[in-house]
């Protein structure tokens, strides 16, 4: 019930300043839903965020300690926090622009360090906050404000960028994937070493208008053809893995 | 009278700023409407006859505002004639 | 509030030491509580760090060589707010990264010591030889309005005492503070003595009281630690004194930025150090800080003895704030100020700023430590001129 969540939120925050639709509210609750289901303690946890819209999930809302950074260093400031008091638990959620692009030196190097940190990285492709510019995510051909003739840089894969740079739990989900999503959050919190989470969440407001998608209904239907869980990815002939992208988690044993 | 075990849906209208994702995702036609007014945040809320809901709460995990609480209701069975009787729960009406 | 202040056996053996001036630096960090280091190898501070690697494990802290200084200033300020005092080591090009990381400090009033042993610049510039091009940058070079403290030490023994004094003024203040060394003396071999017993300042604590406002004279509010279960809100943009985002409120934003000046610019007078060597009699008055000090003090000494010249120095020890009533009363009534320095015009110019009056600067840019004879030369100019 969300009115459940109500003990892990600073209600005076509320409602949200999330734009109607966006997907990082979605995620608010997943993580909270997950932080629930588990075994944490609330109070060991620490939530350090960039800057950016996903890095407002945590702060204010978050009625934990909180961690509001510069830009792109999210990851570098909880990897001080942590080594200096390996009793807390943290986490990390901020946005692709923050941690893939200003902060993807930071994230390749926790990843190699495999600090026990988790990392969530909520995904939409652009930079929100600063009206829909292209991101190291923003998908071949898409249109951005900085790309208003469609994006001609490929994007990174960032699950396999994390993986590369030495992760032992990467994972990906959408937020419309939201029971398996709270699931996933709580394997990757679980999860004793470095873990990554990719959150795909729809912007409505910058990519569903730059890229021409009329309604939310609309976005979350392209993206349940586009995003399909890897059982089902494997199964696919190359041709067909073409614009479809694998969900689901990676783990080192397999 | 009686009455089956059911769901009752709550919503914030405080909260609620009209993406209708619930109106999307949810399996049963006519749970929830597009209210007529607009509501306090300038948005047309969500209204709600949980008539129906099957309890998958789909809509409460994906609502982006955590406007939406779903809510197992317990059996009913015969108040006494003629009273109003006391609800078992508090009342917790579409705020 | 005020911090608490204890007394402690130092974790080094006291006694004599011969050291690295790199290397008094971190055992005085040590020596002052210092249990993080985050850095990244730059010449001429990495002696520091790799000191800092076996330091730390002798004593339980944590150490983290990071993949820049970015990394570097930010992993410090989460394990300050962790409950950590934290240092880092660099010098010019590594500061000019952390520049972002240093305002996010002094917004969010993060105790830091940040150890510059500066360099010749500007740019990669000499990086093996001295200069003194980094004052302004510490205290200007982030965006916006910062006060930070900076100490600059003339020896090996006082870059190890002003580490231990830099750690104690950062908790004290909630501000960063910087150790401006530069590579003469952090390369330099010197005695230092280690004393029995440091005293260590820690910030004040106050359970559920706001971290980011008080009514105390003094500004500083008191610092809880996450884990705490006191729900921080730390934040770089304006907040409330919970540290509750408050970007569209005028009045938050005059009566925080108003407060986080005033810590330090109200303070100054208590915080500022200096020494002044044969001021007595008032003629010629050297301004001279860091190495270019002990030039200015044996060109003082040449002058007074070989041409009668009635000579004194004055020495800034904290460049910031800058010792401003000292100067002025060192400097009154003086015939000339001379003010030689390893850049072409930092302290200058708040030496003339202060005293509104001519100036002479003798800048020395050329990879050296400053020369007695730079000064001597440029003082017989100056009287040759004048004649």
């Amino acid at each position: 019930m969300s009115r459940a969540l109500y003990p892990y939120l600073r209600l005076e925050a509320f409602p949200t300043p999330f734009c109607t639709g966006c997907g990082h509210g979605i995620l608010l609750g997943a993580i909270l839903r997950a932080v629930d289901e588990g075994d944490v303690e609330w109070r060991r946890m620490l939530f350090v965020s960039g800057i950016g819209c996903a890095a407002w999930i945590p702060s204010p809302h978050f009625d934990a300690d909180t961690l509001h950074t510069t830009h792109g260093r999210p990851v570098a400031f909880a990897t001080g926090a942590v080594l200096a008091n390996p009793k807390l638990k943290v986490v990390v959620i901020s946005g692709d622009g923050d941690l893939a692009a200003i902060g993807g030196n930071h994230l390749i190097h926790a990843a190699r360090r495999d600090l026990p940190l988790t990392v969530i990285c909520s995904n939409n492709h652009l930079y929100g906050m600063t009206g829909g510019q292209v991101a190291p995510t923003t998908p071949l051909g898409a249109f951005t404000q900085t790309t208003p003739w469609g994006d001609e840089e490929p994007p990174f894969d960032l699950c396999r960028l994390v993986e590369a740079a030495g992760a032992r739990f990467v994972a990906r989900r959408t937020v419309f994937q939201v029971r398996q999503l709270i699931g996933t959050i709580g394997r990757a919190l679980d999860f004793e070493g470095f873990s990554f989470v990719e959150v795909i969440s729809p912007c409505p407001t910058h990519y569903g208008k730059l890229n021409r998608i009329p309604t939310l209904a609309d976005f979350r239907s392209r993206m349940k053809s586009v995003y399909i869980d890897r059982r089902r990815w494997e199964k696919l002939p190359p041709e067909e893995r073409v614009g479809r992208i694998p969900t689901g988690e990676w783990r080192a044993e397999e | 009278m009686k009455r089956a075990a059911g769901w009752r849906i709550e919503i914030r209208r405080d909260w609620c700023k009209g993406c209708y994702l619930c109106i999307d995702v949810c399996p049963i036609e006519g749970i929830f409407t597009l209210a007529d007014e607009i509501g306090p945040l300038g948005f047309k809320p969500v209204e709600v006859n949980p008539a129906g809901c099957t309890g998958c709460i789909l809509c409460e995990l994906l609502c982006p505002d955590l406007a939406i609480t779903v809510k197992k209701e317990p059996p009913l069975s015969s108040p006494p004639t003629g009273l109003e009787g006391e609800s078992e729960e508090s009342d917790e009406a579409d705020s | 509030m005020k911090p608490t202040v204890e007394r402690v056996p130092s974790p080094i053996a006291p006694g004599n030491y011969f050291l690295l001036g790199d290397e008094a630096s971190a055992d005085g960090a040590v020596c002052a509580g210092c249990n993080f280091f985050a850095g990244y190898p730059i010449t001429p501070a990495s002696e520091l760090m790799v000191r800092m690697v076996h330091r730390l494990k002798e004593t339980g802290g944590a150490f983290i060589q990071m993949e820049d200084e970015i990394g570097s200033i930010s992993a410090m300020i989460g394990a300050s707010w962790a409950g950590a005092r934290a240092m880092t080591a660099t010098s010019g090009p590594g500061l000019s990264l952390m520049m972002e990381g240093i305002g996010y400090a002094v917004m969010t009033e993060t105790p830091i010591v940040i150890v510059d042993i500066q360099r010749a610049g500007p740019s990669t510039g000499q990086a093996t030889r001295p200069g003194s091009g980094d004052v302004f940058q510490v205290r200007f070079g982030s965006h916006g309005d910062c006060e930070v403290i900076a100490l600059s030490p003339w020896s090996v023994q006082e870059i190890f005492d002003l580490t231990i004094e830099a750690f104690n003024l950062s908790e004290a203040f909630r501000v960063p503070a910087f150790v401006l060394a530069d590579e003469s003396v952090g390369h330099l071999r010197e005695k230092v003595v280690v004393p029995a017993t440091v005293e260590r300042w820690r910030r004040p604590t106050k359970p559920g009281a706001p971290p980011f406002d008080t009514d105390d004279a003094d500004g500083v509010p008191p610092m809880p630690a996450f884990g705490q279960g006191e729900r921080l809100l730390v934040t770089g943009s304006t907040h409330d004194e919970r540290g509750l985002r408050k970007t569209q409120d005028s009045a938050v934003h005059r009566r925080l930025i108003k407060r986080l000046i005033g810590k330090v610019r109200d303070a100054a007078d208590r915080i500022a150090r200096w020494e002044a060597y044969h001021i007595e009699d008032a003629e010629l008055r050297v301004v001279a800080y860091g190495f270019s000090a002990r030039a200015a003090l044996e060109a003082v000494h040449r002058l007074r003895e070989r041409e009668k010249v009635k000579a004194g120095l004055f020495r800034p020890i904290t460049l910031w704030p800058f010792p401003e009533s000292a100067l002025s009363e060192a400097a009154a009534g003086v015939r000339e100020v001379i003010v030689p320095e390893m850049n072409y015009g930092q302290v200058v110019r708040e030496v003339e700023r202060i005293l509104r009056r001519p100036v002479l600067h003798l800048p020395q840019v050329d990879g050296e430590g400053m020369r007695p004879g730079t000064i001597i030369e440029g003082v017989e100019a100056m009287t040759r001129a004048a004649v």
